[in-house]
C-alpha cells in the first residue's frame, strides 16, 4: 500500500484497516460500522476502511456464524474491510463468500516482523504484479497459486520506514457461495522453501477490496 | 559569646560558598539541553542488556531529538518532509547524522568524533542477505574515542538512557508502561485517534506526522521522545548484542545501522525501549532522525 507496486497498494489499506476510530461512526453495539472502524465482533477482529463515497459494514449473521460480515459501498475511491485475527500464523482459514459484486480482490493479508514481510494470498480477483518477481507456483487446498515476490525500499511499514518484502500467492479462482479453505502453513512453507522467510506474526485478515469509484457489496464468513 | 558566633558565621558562609561553587560547577558541566547520565549496569529489567554484564560509563545525551532549527543552523538546508523549527529533523540518513555531528563539533570548537572517508568503501559494510547491497555509499567511518565532539549514542548507551539509567522504573516504553503518556506513534500522531491494526493508508489519510520535541512526558532521566516521534540512529551495525563488556560498540560489521525508539509511523511494539530496528546507512524516511551524545568532560 505504500506506493507499492506489487499488489495493489490499496490492498494494504484494507487490511486491517485500522480505522480512524475517532472518525468512525460505529454503533455502540458494534453492529454497524460506517466508512471507517475497527474492533472485535464475536471474537473476531474486524476492520473497515474507505475513502470517497460511502461504505457500511454490518454483521447480519454473526450471532449464528461468528465470523460473518457484510459490507456495502457506493462510489468509493477505495474500500477495504473484513474479519480475521489479531495474530496470524499457521492455520486453516475457512471462508464462504455468500455474495459479492463490484469488488477487485478478496485476500488473506497480514504482516510478520523479523523479518518484516507483508503477505497476500488472493482467493478472488487479482493484484497487480507488474513489478514483482515470479518465483514459481504452489498447490494448496486443491488449486495452484502463482508466487511473486516484491521488494519495497524505504517505504512505510508496521515499524516505520523500512526496506522489506511483499509475498503474494495469487489464485483468484474461488467461487461465490462455496466453502473455501486457505491452509496458510502450506503457503508459508512454500515461501520458506524459496528462501522467502517469515517472522513473528502480526495480524491476519480476509480482506475485501474495491476501488476506482466502485459500488458493490460482499457478504462473507470466516472461521 | 561573640567570638563563637562570629566563627560559626564564618564557617557557615564558607560552607555555603563551597556548596554554591560545587553546584555551579556541576550545573555548568552539563551543556544546555543535555542530561548527564550516570553510568553503571542496566537496572531496567526489560532491557536486552539487563543481567548481561554490560557496564556503561557516564555520558551526556541530548534532552531532545535534534530539531530542524538545530539542523539548519549547522547544515544550512532542511531535508525534512514535515517542516517546523521545533519538530525533529527527519529524512536524514546515518551518514547525514554523522556529518552533522562533525560539523556541529567544528562550529563549536570541539574536536570531531568521526573520521569520514567518502572515497573508500567500508569492507565492514556487508550486503543485506535478502536484498544485497542497499547502501551504495558505504563510506568508511571510524571514531576518535578521545574526541570531545558530538556523536551518536551507541545502541547500549541509547537503551541505557531510554530505560532510565540508574533511576530506572523498568518501564517498557521510555518513561512509562502506557505508551500514550510518553510517545507519539501511529495511533495518536494524526487528526484523529486510530484504532485497530496498523495500516498505512488510514495513517496517511489521518495526516499522521512528527510532533514538536518535548511535547510528551519525559522519562526517569528527563529525556523526551526516546519512545516515538522519530526513530533515532545509533552508532552500531545491526548484529549480535555484546555481553560482559564495558561500553559495547556493537558488531564490527553489518548491513544496516541500528535505530531505536520507534517513530510516529510505527506500531507500539517498535517504540519499546528494547525493540531493535535497523536500516541501511544511506536509508532515510520521514520518521527517521537522531539525537546526539557527548562524552563526559
Amino acid at each position: 500500500m505504500h506506493a507499492m507496486s506489487f499488489v495493489s497498494s490499496r490492498v494494504q489499506k484494507v487490511l486491517l484497516c485500522a480505522l480512524i476510530a475517532g472518525g468512525a461512526s460505529m454503533a455502540a453495539d458494534a453492529q454497524s460500522v460506517s466508512n471507517n472502524g475497527t474492533g472485535t465482533n464475536n471474537g473476531y477482529y474486524y476492520s473497515l476502511y474507505s475513502s470517497g463515497g460511502s461504505a457500511t459494514m454490518t454483521f447480519p449473521q454473526a450471532s449464528s456464524y461468528a465470523g460473518n460480515y457484510a459490507i456495502t459501498w457506493s462510489g468509493v475511491s477505495d474500500v477495504v474491510g473484513g474479519k480475521g485475527w489479531s495474530t496470524g500464523g499457521n492455520m486453516s482459514v475457512g471462508y464462504n463468500v455468500g455474495s459479492a459484486s463490484g469488488y477487485n480482490t478478496i485476500s488473506v493479508y497480514g504482516w510478520t516482523t523479523n523479518p518484516l514481510v507483508e503477505y497476500y494470498i488472493t482467493e478472488f480477483g487479482s493484484l497487480y504484479t507488474g513489478n514483482a518477481t515470479y518465483k514459481g507456483s504452489v498447490t494448496s487446498d486443491g488449486h495452484t497459486y502463482s508466487t511473486y515476490e516484491h521488494q519495497q525500499v524505504n517505504q512505510p511499514s508496521i515499524i516505520g520506514t523500512a526496506t522489506f518484502e511483499q509475498y503474494l500467492d495469487a489464485w483468484g479462482g474461488a467461487s461465490i457461495g462455496s466453502n473455501g479453505t486457505v491452509t496458510t502453513g502450506n503457503h508459508f512453507s512454500h515461501w520458506k522453501s524459496l528462501g522467502m522467510n517469515m517472522g513473528s506474526f502480526n495480524y491476519m485478515i480476509l480482506a475485501t477490496e474495491a476501488y476506482n469509484g466502485a459500488s458493490g457489496q460482499v457478504n462473507a464468513t470466516v472461521w | 559569646m561573640k567570638k563563637p558566633l562570629l566563627l560559626m558565621a564564618i564557617v557557615m558562609v564558607t560552607s555555603l560558598t563551597s556548596f554554591t561553587q560545587i553546584a555551579r560547577a556541576s550545573a555548568s558541566d552539563v551543556p544546555a539541553n543535555f542530561v548527564w547520565v550516570k553510568g553503571g549496569t542496566f537496572k531496567n529489567t526489560t532491557s536486552n542488556y539487563y543481567g548481561k554484564g554490560v557496564v556503561i560509563s557516564d555520558f551526556y545525551i541530548g534532552k531532545y531529538d535534534v530539531t530542524q532549527k538545530e539542523w539548519l543552523d549547522v547544515m544550512g538546508s532542511n531535508p525534512s518532509k514535515f517542516k517546523g523549527d521545533s519538530l525533529p529533523v527527519e529524512m536524514v540518513s546515518w551518514y547525514d547524522s554523522i556529518e552533522y555531528c562533525n560539523k556541529r563539533s567544528i562550529k563549536e570548537g570541539l574536536k570531531p568524533y568521526y573520521n569520514i572517508n567518502k572515497d573508500e568503501q567500508d569492507p565492514n559494510n556487508q550486503p543485506d542477505p535478502r536484498f544485497g547491497y542497499l547502501d551504495h555509499m558505504r563510506w568508511t567511518v571510524t571514531i576518535n574515542p578521545g574526541a570531545n565532539g558530538y556523536r551518536l549514542p551507541t545502541e547500549a548507551e541509547w537503551e541505557y538512557a531510554a530505560g532510565g539509567g540508574q533511576s530506572s522504573q523498568s518501564y517498557t516504553y521510555s518513561g512509562s508502561n502506557d505508551i500514550d503518556d510518553v510517545a507519539w506513534y501511529w495511533r495518536n500522531s494524526g487528526d484523529e485517534s486510530l484504532s485497530g491494526a496498523w495500516s498505512w493508508p488510514p495513517i496517511e489519510q489521518n495526516h499522521d506526522q512528527p510532533k514538536p520535541v518535548g511535547s510528551k512526558k519525559p522519562n526517569e532521566l528527563g529525556l523526551y521522545d526516546m519512545s516515538g516521534n522519530i526513530r533515532e540512529w545509533c552508532w552500531d551495525w545491526n548484529g549480535e548484542l555484546q555481553a560482559n563488556v564495558t561500553n559495547p560498540q556493537g558488531s564490527p560489521s553489518g548491513y544496516g545501522r541500528v535505530w531505536k525508539g520507534g517513530g510516529w509511523m510505527g506500531a507500539d511494539f517498535s517504540a519499546a525501549s528494547a525493540f531493535r530496528g535497523s536500516l541501511a546507512a544511506n536509508g532515510a524516511g520521514p520518521d527517521q532522525g537522531f539525537r546526539v551524545v557527548l562524552n563526559r568532560r
